[in-house]
């Protein structure tokens, strides 16, 4: 133990963040952010100095994914394990940094410069498999990248120097270029992309606005940069990289200076002879809106959470409030009819778009209904499907229309205090958020007595310390109230008896950011979209083998076929479409042969799937069913709370035999007892996460039976199953050596032009060599 | 405020506010639980006591009663939930309700119980059970080819005990043990002086039967009279001190009809001649080689003819066992934490001090155990890849918490903050690997101070224990 702390630092922490029990999970966090780990030290002091007891403290802390009691090394590098990162080969990515990092044992390197995990979901779906470096995300890792990643941050940190393009004051704008700023353009390069504008843009001396926007949602393409002149087609740029800037730069705004002009051309010329040297490129392309890919990618879509998507600043109120913000907001205030305002919700079909899909309606009218001194409201932002970001990107994009919706929701129920639970794992999200509270606040549209009309709101952000079951209501209260979050029976439901006893709200990002749209345009206009008991649009993270993914919203009713299909460009590499998950852990595989599925909350329920919180991972014919059953039970056993029999040993039981099947190790009558054991967590557990952990599993044993049949004869019949296989090379091999390079544990070795050797006994088979392999010489076996 | 609701067809009205479980206890309808505590907020964590209401299973120790209810406690659809909770707590459940050695010896002596008595001094307790459970211990710890020494786990580390010469000895130092039976006012004929007729006439005077011990040889013993390693000396005074336990032998003469059926309430047939006869409220005792196993079968008839003589229906098998099989090395480490380490010794109580206390300390009161004889659990319905580790805290101080025996209910943590605890116990971890521990790493004694009796007696299994306790049931 390291007893040489600064104890006045967890001093500092309990005096600013609070001594009462409540306070354990943000007192934790801070102390985390300090010292990086929580040392024993600093956990007894806090329970000297404050409310928080020891019992408490070590449950809480031992409860939550993101406290550490180890100390961690100077960089935590965290490789995604969620579902679009896995099916692209995360766990040969994990392998990899391992290996290039030389960690053998425990998960630090032994300079104590980097620590190793794996996270759930990093919510960038699209960018798989996605590797997070403390705050810098890189995307599409690969095992020959991941040496060239850790430099690249390494250096990048030792250069950190902060440049702020000053713009130039001096006449008017002569156009403006559009960054995606969301985590996914982040990750993508964006930040770069803006630096580099920002250089240009000085050295042109242009007049041009640079403006940040939120997810476009064409995230299979970022970074993504627009460029908008007045009175031009605006053209807008994907996979760009810092390179291409000058080009743009050069394209559409021509300098007035001749010299500096000529100056710039022969300079991009040198830096792209200098630059693209040895340096693996991806594609990328010019793309016009009125392309045909991307007029389907946008064009079936229809925006409604996602409104002026690719458009809005999402860090400028003020433009949100050009763009009809605050019109619904004032709206309800000046009608001053809660009730009338809930029948209109009721009116427009809403459901909650967290999972369940409650009528949102009834949960309203439950709080508004209860006689209570206090109510509250929470945005339940704890996004935890490994397989989703909506709702990260909702928040990141739009904050303040989830907040102007979430006012609309305390207005209607009465509720004068609340939450935004957002999840840690998501920054930018918390970042985004909470400026944009201190924005409402300065404007009077939160605190006390908002704009005159005696409805007060305190909202505050508490940030998730990483347990999926936290997206269960009860046990994210729990968890507001400082204890483990384990949930309770139902009922009382929250909407009755939530924090701290009162009767609470809670929807997630999505159900709050469409509320504003329907109090703008009528709850008839909401229901004019979709289906007769699913209203409206559902955002969904297209992800997977999947040509284009991205953030998509649908009016639902759209069918599966024409999700992938027409938005996505079907499946990616030539493969053939085999199944989609959606819905996450708690939702199902859904086979191709069920294509004409349409998206609403009863269509999918009735083939085993679930809206869920809105993941939609496709499958290709490489994907093995059995592993994928395996996947999600292993994230959903990883998760469960532990509270309840069923839920805490039966889906141990089933990953169990699931893993086993994975090895070969099968036997007869594993399937029955899978399913047996499935009946009994589904219909014994306590809380939302055990009653369908089991459907992931149920799906692919009802779709996918022979699957599983041939794993119990030890086959693999997508040759996925690890332990199932071998790899070995045949004299097809020409000695290029891209498979031993590529090989994330040397396990491939070879003299140069002749035919290379596997051990298979180092082989982790991770397939990245069959991948690379230029002549195929690579055989599962 | 009232509400009306029916459980099992019966109407009952509680309290607004009460749980279904109130309203069948109000009518006297039994609902296993494990994690509750009455008249606690509910945990709703074990699930066993989960109830029918339109067809869907509820916790009935948290679901609130309400007007109109519907609640079946005992559908088939509740005795089958019931059991895959207990299947799937005991496929997790580290721990033997009954050590190896009880299970292997036919006679089932309480051979845990004789060596602690031994250990503490007790010789006579101990010279007590050997007698209780043997009828004949000296004689067995010439004959007994000692099966219990082959399923001793401490064979595993060094050598198994020598249970076999503990009962001889305290038995042949405590040859006569004052008595005090109950009196039935009943007596019963025994044909046959061997090993089994021995045992059946011993066990139903205990039972407070009055017997009488037929046989055509001169002397009683029957076939061990022959056994070449018994000193003959041994078997009479065994013999005798039956005899002073009220056992009357009529020996040299074929007993007649008459003989057995006069004045007798039943008869046991221990005798190979008289293994055809039909003879009313006559039960069998089958004579055996292996004289341990005779005793055994004495002691079945004379339990089985008292069953009948009372009109109780005889329960079938033996009571619910848990079983960890195999230990790792490590385990039995773990498990020396319980017992001494020398090596097999001369001395008596330094002997039994060697004993590992594999058994467990809670086998009557233990909730688990109870339902799983009652639903009829396996413990191998849903078998763990690996199982859990055995694990012994606390074992120097008053209260041992076995973290492999523990349902993680919850109680013991809501029991300890009540009270006050500074320390307490609590949750860590999350999920299939959540366990219950002492915060920031303290030591037992310090999280059970004032608590400890509290959390002991309402652990609902043998995970939390005082080290001292003995149970039989």
């Amino acid at each position: 133990m390291n007893s040489e702390i600064d104890i006045l630092a967890v001093d500092r922490i309990v005096a600013e963040v609070g001594r009462d029990a409540a306070s354990v999970i943000p007192v934790l966090q801070a102390v985390q952010k300090v010292f990086k780990y929580l040392p024993q030290e600093a956990l007894e002091r806090i329970c000297e100095i404050s409310d928080i007891t020891p019992a408490q403290i070590e449950g809480v802390s031992s409860f939550f994914s993101q406290f550490r009691r180890t100390p961690v090394g100077k960089h935590m590098i965290s490789v995604c394990d969620g579902t679009a990162c896995h099916v692209k080969g995360s766990e040969a990515v994990y392998h990899s940094v391992l290996h290039d990092l030389g960690i053998s044992d425990g998960d630090t390197d032994s300079e104590g410069l980097f620590t190793v995990q794996k996270v759930a979901c990093l919510g960038c779906c699209t960018l798989a498999p996605a590797v997070q470096i403390d705050e810098t995300t890189y995307g599409h890792v690969r095992t020959d990248t991941v040496s060239n990643m850790i430099t690249d941050f390494l250096e990048n940190e030792a250069n950190r120097v902060p440049k702020k393009f000053q713009g130039l004051k001096n006449g008017s704008s002569i156009g403006e270029v559009r960054v995606g700023l969301g985590s996914c353009c982040v990750a993508g390069g964006s930040a770069k992309i803006k630096d580099a504008l920002e250089e240009e843009l000085e050295s042109l001396k242009c007049n041009v606005d640079i403006k940040p926007v939120g997810c476009v949602g064409m995230c299979h393409r970022t970074p993504l940069l627009e460029v908008v002149i007045p009175g031009e087609e605006p053209v807008l740029y994907a996979k760009v990289v810092p390179e291409d800037v000058p080009e743009i730069v050069e394209r559409h705004f021509k300098s007035g200076h001749p010299f500096i002009k000529v100056r710039h051309a022969a300079e991009s010329l040198l830096k792209k002879l200098y630059t693209d040297v040895g340096r693996n490129v991806p594609e990328r392309h010019e793309l016009n809106v009125r392309d045909e890919p991307v007029a389907d990618f946008l064009g079936r879509q229809t925006h409604i959470a996602t409104e002026h998507c690719g458009v809005l600043n999402p860090s400028d109120m003020d433009e949100y409030k050009q763009l009809d913000g605050f019109k619904a907001l004032k709206d309800v205030f000046f009608k001053n009819d809660p009730d009338s305002l809930i029948a209109s919700i009721e009116k427009s079909g809403l459901r909650g778009r967290g999972g369940g899909g409650f009528p949102a309606a009834r949960k309203w009218k439950t709080v508004r209904d209860e006689p209570a001194e206090k109510k509250y409201i929470i945005l339940n932002g704890d996004e935890g499907d490994p397989g989703a970001f909506m709702d990260r990107m909702i928040m990141e994009s739009y904050p303040h229309r989830v907040i102007e919706g979430m006012i609309i929701a305390s207005f209607a129920v009465g509720a004068t205090e609340g939450v935004l639970y957002v999840r840690a794992e998501y920054p930018l999200a918390v970042k985004r958020v909470r400026s944009a509270l201190i924005e409402f606040e300065e404007a009077g549209f939160l605190g006390d007595n908002i704009l005159g009309t005696g409805h007060s709101l305190q909202l505050r952000v508490f940030e998730g310390a990483g347990a999926f079951v936290c997206g269960e209501e009860s046990a994210l209260i729990a968890s507001l109230e400082g204890r483990r979050g384990m949930p309770n029976i139902r009922p009382p439901f929250p909407a009755q008896k939530g924090l701290n006893g009162c009767p609470t709200l809670v929807n997630n990002a999505e159900t709050y950011s469409l509320v504003p749209w329907i109090v703008r345009n009528g709850a008839e206009r909401f229901a004019e979209l979709g289906t007769e008991h699913s209203k409206g649009t559902k955002v969904f993270s297209l992800a997977g083998k999947i040509e284009r993914g991205g953030l998509i919203e649908v009016p639902m009713g759209i069918t599966i076929k024409e999700v992938v299909e027409e938005i996505g460009g079907g499946v990616a590499n030539g493969r053939t479409f085999k199944a989609v998950q959606v819905g996450g852990p708690s939702g199902g595989c859904i086979p191709a042969s069920l294509g004409d599925t349409k998206v609403d909350f009863e269509a999918l329920t009735e083939v085993g799937a679930m809206m869920g919180s809105g993941g939609f991972v496709v499958l290709d014919d490489e994907d093995c069913m059995v592993e994928m059953a395996r996947y999600f039970l292993s994230f959903t056993q990883s998760e469960s709370c532990g509270k309840c029999t069923p839920c805490r040993v039966g889906t141990k039981r089933m990953l169990e035999i699931l893993e086993r099947l994975c090895r070969g190790k099968g036997r007869q009558g594993d399937i029955e007892k899978l399913e047996q054991l499935a009946k009994t967590v589904k219909g014994q557990s306590l809380c939302g996460l055990g009653k369908t952990a089991p459907n992931p599993v149920l799906t692919t044993i009802q779709y996918f039976r022979e699957e599983f049949e041939a794993h119990i004869e030890g086959r693999c019949p997508v040759g996925k199953c690890g332990k199932l296989i071998t790899f070995s090379i045949n004299d097809e091999c020409i000695g290029c050596t891209k498979c031993a390079v590529d090989c994330p544990v040397e396990a491939i070795s070879g003299e140069p032009y002749s035919v290379f050797e596997i051990d298979a006994e180092a082989c982790v088979r991770c397939g990245a060599c069959k991948q690379i392999c230029p002549v195929d010489a690579v055989v599962v076996n | 405020m009232s509400v009306e609701l029916s459980v099992n067809g019966k109407s009952v009205s509680v309290e607004s506010g009460a749980t279904v479980l109130d309203a069948a206890e109000k009518i006297g309808i039994e609902i296993p639980t494990l994690c509750h505590l009455k008249g606690r907020e509910p945990e709703t964590s074990c699930m066993l006591c989960v109830v029918s209401h339109q067809g869907r299973l509820i916790p009935s120790c948290s679901a609130k009663a309400a007007d109109g209810m519907e609640i079946d406690t005992e559908c088939e659809a509740v005795q089958a939930a019931r059991k895959d909770i207990l299947n799937l707590l005991l496929s997790e459940h580290v721990g033997d309700c009954e050590a190896p050695c009880v299970r292997i010896c036919p006679a089932g002596l309480d051979i845990p119980l004789m060596l602690r008595e031994i250990e503490r001094g007790n010789l006579e307790a101990s010279a007590r059970i050997a007698k209780r459970d043997l009828a004949i211990p000296a004689t067995l710890g010439y004959v007994c080819p000692a099966p219990c020494e082959k399923g001793c786990r401490r064979g595993q580390m060094d050598a198994a005990l020598e249970i076999r010469t503990s009962h001889r000895q305290v038995a042949e130092q405590f040859q006569t043990l004052e008595t005090d039976f109950p009196d039935l006012g009943k007596s019963i004929a025994v044909v046959g002086a061997g090993a089994a007729g021995l045992s059946a006439a011993w066990k139903l005077r205990q039972l407070g039967y009055g017997s009488t011990v037929f046989d055509k040889a001169e002397q009683a013993g029957g076939d061990l009279r022959n056994h070449e390693t018994l000193p003959l000396e041994v078997l009479d005074a065994e013999v005798e001190s039956l005899r002073q336990a009220g056992i009357d032998f009529k020996l040299g003469k074929a007993p007649s009809i008459h003989d057995i059926a006069d004045g007798f309430a039943g008869v046991v047939f221990a005798s190979e001649e008289y293994s055809n006869t039909e003879f009313a409220d006559a039960f069998y005792a089958e004579e055996h080689k292996l004289a341990v196993k005779a005793v055994t079968n004495g002691k079945a008839a004379a339990v089985a003819l008292d069953q009948f003589l009372r009109g109780e229906v005889p329960i079938p098998g033996k009571p619910f066992d848990s079983k960890i099989g195999k230990l790792r090395d490590a385990e039995l480490e773990e498990l020396k934490k319980n017992c001494s380490e020398s090596v097999p010794v001369e001395d008596l109580a330094a002997e039994a001090a060697r004993c590992l206390h594999c058994d467990c300390r809670k086998p009557a009161s233990c909730k688990l155990r109870k339902y799983a004889e009652q639903y009829g659990a396996d413990q191998k319905e849903f078998p763990a890849d690996e199982r859990g580790h055995v694990q012994l805290i606390g074992h120097d101080e008053a209260v041992l918490f076995e973290p492999g025996k523990c349902i993680k209910c919850g109680l013991c943590v809501k029991i300890t903050k009540e009270a006050g605890e500074e320390l307490g116990l609590t949750f860590v971890g999350r999920g299939f690997n959540t366990r219950i521990a002492v915060p920031l790493g303290r030591k037992l004694e310090e999280g059970l101070r004032s608590a400890a009796k509290a959390c002991v007696e309402h652990c609902p299994t043998g995970a939390l224990a005082f080290s001292d306790s003995e149970e039989r049931g």
